[in-house]
């Protein structure tokens, strides 16, 4: 049966059944420190672009409330 | 013409702006796309300043703006035919780094890659410091539907730049079928 498996996934190339690779079946703490690392890069990089100045013009069109609501 | 906003609401939208464009930048093909989201979302945001409620999550509502009119766009254009072709021509330039680390520029060109449920989830957790709980109400869907998509998101990623953990390298053409599959 288990061999069955296996020469469906080699014929379908899907991923190994669930169980069957252990830690390999989901990244590594390693690559997912690198995915963190790189998605965290990759989004300073948009976030220190400065804010155009039509969003800001856009945003001076609100009137606060003061104090505690009402 | 004025918009009445409640206390403190303009001063926090324009803190939240560079997040908010960041998770635009995730999901739009393109900066100038994801601008115009961003100042689409800025437009209905303002249109239905009523419609927040003070000291509910801001951010959460403003996101969940954003994406709305992202899909409903998306769905208008049907664009994502082109996404799989601009996939796929992003897909030959990834490779890996000798020391398993990669060059940012191939990891954004494999981020690009993936589904845009699997880029808005990674972004939100991976990057914008959202909880699963706060992802989970800004994608409309259950906590654990979060978890198993930055789980697939992240195995997915590491397949395309060729970072597996022993196994072989998924055949593109396998890839990209599976690409086709989960749009």
């Amino acid at each position: 049966m288990r061999r069955k498996d296996e020469m469906e996934n080699m014929v379908t190339k899907k991923s190994p059944p669930r169980n069957g690779g252990g830690a390999a079946k989901s990244a590594s703490s390693a690559n997912k420190a690198l995915i963190a690392r790189n998605l965290r890069m990759a989004f300073g990089e948009v976030t220190s672009e400065p804010i155009p100045d039509e969003w800001l013009t856009l945003l001076s069109k609100i009137d606060e409330k003061t104090g505690g609501g009402q | 013409m004025t918009v009445q906003a409640p206390a403190n609401f303009k001063s926090d939208l324009i803190e939240l702006l560079p997040s908010l464009r960041a998770f635009a930048r995730s999901l739009a093909r393109n900066p100038a796309q994801a601008d115009d989201l961003v100042q689409d979302t800025l437009v209905k945001a303002l249109a239905n300043v009523e419609r927040f409620e003070p000291g509910t999550n801001l951010r959460a509502w403003l996101f969940t703006i954003l994406r709305n009119h992202y899909y409903s766009q998306l769905r208008k254009a049907k664009r994502e035919v082109e996404d799989v072709e601009g996939r796929y021509a992003a897909r030959l330039s990834a490779r890996p780094e000798q020391d398993g680390s990669v060059d940012l520029e191939d990891f954004k060109a494999a981020f690009a890659q993936l589904a845009p449920d699997h880029r808005e989830v990674l972004t939100l957790v991976g990057a914008s410091g959202c909880s699963y709980e706060e992802a989970a109400q800004i994608c409309q869907c259950a906590v654990g539907t979060i978890k198993s998509r930055v789980n697939r998101a992240r195995k997915k990623l590491t397949e395309i730049l060729g970072l597996e953990d022993g196994e072989a390298i998924v055949p593109s053409e396998t890839a990209l079928a599976q690409d086709a599959a989960s749009v």
